[in-house]
C-alpha cells in the first residue's frame, strides 16, 4: 500500500500547484490521476495554446506551465499513479483515508484533496442504439493493447489523432482495416493525414469518408458493423472490433459516490479552507463551488495553498508557521 | 442597432427571446455561459479544440451566418453526436449576423 500525508485527486495544474505547497509545510504528496500523463486538461485538451492570466507570466504556453509547475514540486518529491481513477475512499477509525483506484491500488492518506477540475475524462461514446451491448465484446474507446488486432478486421471511427495515429500503426498489424470518417477533413497533424490516404491509395487501408457507423450486428459478439454514407447509401463489413476513437470528456465519475455535498457538478466547500463537509477532504480548483467560484488556474493556486495549512494543522494538531520562501528558499525533504 | 436577440429553445419547445448588446466582444460560448447554460461547458477556452460548447442552429439558412471554418469543422465532425447544423458557440462571435438566430443547447455535456 502508498502511504503519503495527502493524496491529490487530479494532477492539472492545481493538484500540481498543492504539492508545493504541501512541500514547505513538509507534507508529501501522492497524486492520482485517469489521464496517463500529469497536467490535466491543459497536456490533454490544448498543450499548445497561450495562457494570459497566471500572474507574473504575460504568456505562457500550457504545457510550458505544466512542466514549471512540475519543476517547482520537485524538491518535494512527489509520487504518482497515473492512468487510474480514484473509485473508492473508505474513512479509518482515526480519521485517515483508504484510496482504491480502479486497477485496485490502495493507497493510505492522511488527508485528501480533490483537484479533479471537470472530472475524468472518458471517451465520447457514439449515439448507436445497441452500443453497450457490445462493450467488451468488440467495441473499443481505446487501444491499449495493438496485438489484439493482430490479423482481425477491424474498423476505426473518428477524425483526429488518435483515429489517423491508430490507423497508421494497425495498417499493418490488422487483417483488414477500414478507416470511416463522417466529413472529408481530419483533425489531425497533416502529415498524419497524408500518410492514412496513401495507405488508402496503396491498398493497406479502406478509408470510408463522409460516412458513418451506424449499427452493430453480431450473436454475443461484433461481427459485422452497417456503414452509413451521408448520401443514405448504407452497406455492412465483416469486423471483430470497433474501436470509436472520438476524443475525450470529462466527466464527474465515482467523485458523485463519495457522500459529498455536490451541486450543479462541483463539489460544495467552505471558503475559510475549502474543506467538503466530509472532515480530512478537501476540494480546489475548477471541481470546487462557492459563492463568487472564478473557475480559473490562477484562483486554484489560492485555494491549494490556504488548503495546504488547513490540512497540516488537522495532520500535525496545530495551526501551522507561515513560511516565507523569501526567507528560507526553498528546502527540499 | 444597439443590440440583438438570439433565440434559445426551451424544453416545451417554445423560444426564450436573448437579448445581447453588440460591441461587447464575446463569443456566444462566453454569453450562454453567463446566463447560467451549464451545458456549455467550453474547456479548452474558446479554442475550438474539446467541442463542449456545441449547439444546433435551427434556422442557419433563414439567417446572414457565416459558415463554420475548416478548423470549426474538423472539430465537430469528431463529435460522436455531430449533426449537420451544429456549431461550436465560442466560434460564434457576437455581431449583427446572429441576429434572430434560433439554438438548441444541449441537454446533456458531451
Amino acid at each position: 500500500m502508498i502511504t503519503t500525508d495527502i493524496c491529490i485527486i487530479g494532477a492539472g495544474p492545481v493538484g500540481l500547484f498543492a504539492i508545493f505547497e504541501a512541500g514547505l509545510l513538509k507534507m508529501r504528496c501522492h497524486l492520482v490521476d485517469y489521464l496517463p500523463q500529469v497536467g490535466g486538461q491543459l497536456s490533454e485538451i490544448y498543450p499548445k495554446k497561450p495562457i494570459y492570466d497566471i500572474p507574473g507570466y504575460p504568456i505562457v504556453g500550457a504545457q510550458e506551465l505544466v512542466d514549471n509547475l512540475m519543476e517547482q514540486a520537485k524538491p518535494f518529491d512527489p509520487t504518482f499513479t497515473l492512468g487510474e481513477r480514484v473509485e473508492e475512499i473508505e474513512k479509518q477509525e482515526d480519521g485517515s483515508f483508504i484510496l482504491t483506484t480502479h486497477l485496485d491500488t490502495k493507497i493510505h492518506a492522511k488527508v485528501i484533496a480533490i483537484a479533479g477540475g471537470l472530472g475524468c475524462f472518458e471517451p465520447r461514446k457514439p449515439a448507436i442504439e445497441n452500443l453497450a451491448d457490445y462493450e467488451k465484446n468488440g467495441v473499443e474507446y481505446m487501444v491499449l493493447d495493438p496485438e489484439k488486432y493482430r490479423n482481425k478486421k477491424s474498423v476505426i471511427a473518428g477524425g483526429g489523432d488518435s483515429a489517423l495515429d491508430w490507423t497508421m500503426f494497425l495498417a499493418d498489424v490488422a487483417a483488414e482495416l477500414t478507416m470511416v470518417h463522417r466529413g472529408e477533413m481530419f483533425r489531425g497533424a497533416p502529415d498524419s493525414v497524408d500518410k492514412v490516404k496513401q495507405l488508402a491509395a496503396d491498398g493497406k487501408i479502406k478509408l470510408e469518408l463522409n460516412s458513418n457507423i451506424t449499427g452493430l450486428h453480431g450473436a454475443g459478439k461484433l461481427e459485422s458493423v452497417t456503414i452509413t454514407n451521408n448520401d443514405g447509401t448504407a452497406k455492412d463489413i465483416p469486423c471483430d472490433y470497433y474501436l470509436a476513437l472520438f476524443g475525450l470528456s470529462p466527466k464527474l465519475g465515482p467523485i458523485a459516490n463519495w457522500g459529498l455535498n455536490i451541486e450543479k457538478n462541483a463539489i460544495n466547500v467552505d471558503t475559510r479552507d475549502y474543506s467538503t463537509n466530509v472532515k480530512g477532504i478537501y476540494a480546489i480548483g475548477d471541481i470546487n463551488n462557492y459563492e463568487g467560484k472564478l473557475k480559473l488556474i490562477l484562483c486554484g493556486f489560492h485555494e491549494a495553498a490556504i488548503m495546504c495549512h488547513s490540512a497540516s494543522e488537522l495532520i500535525l494538531g496545530k495551526k501551522p508557521t507561515l513560511k516565507y520562501t523569501t526567507v528560507n528558499g526553498v528546502n527540499s525533504f | 442597432m444597439d443590440s440583438i436577440t438570439v433565440y434559445i429553445q426551451q424544453d416545451d419547445f417554445s423560444f426564450q427571446p436573448l437579448e445581447i448588446p453588440l460591441g461587447i466582444q464575446m463569443s456566444m460560448m462566453e454569453v450562454l455561459k453567463g446566463e447560467g447554460y451549464e451545458t456549455i461547458e467550453g474547456i479548452c477556452g474558446g479554442m475550438a479544440l474539446c467541442g463542449t460548447c456545441r449547439v444546433e442552429v435551427l434556422n442557419k439558412d433563414e439567417i446572414n451566418l457565416e459558415g463554420a471554418n475548416d478548423n470549426e469543422i474538423c472539430m465537430l465532425e469528431t463529435l460522436p453526436c455531430y449533426t449537420g447544423n451544429c456549431r461550436l458557440s465560442c466560434q460564434l462571435q457576437v455581431t449583427e449576423k446572429l441576429d434572430g438566430m434560433k439554438i438548441r443547447i444541449p441537454a446533456d455535456t458531451l
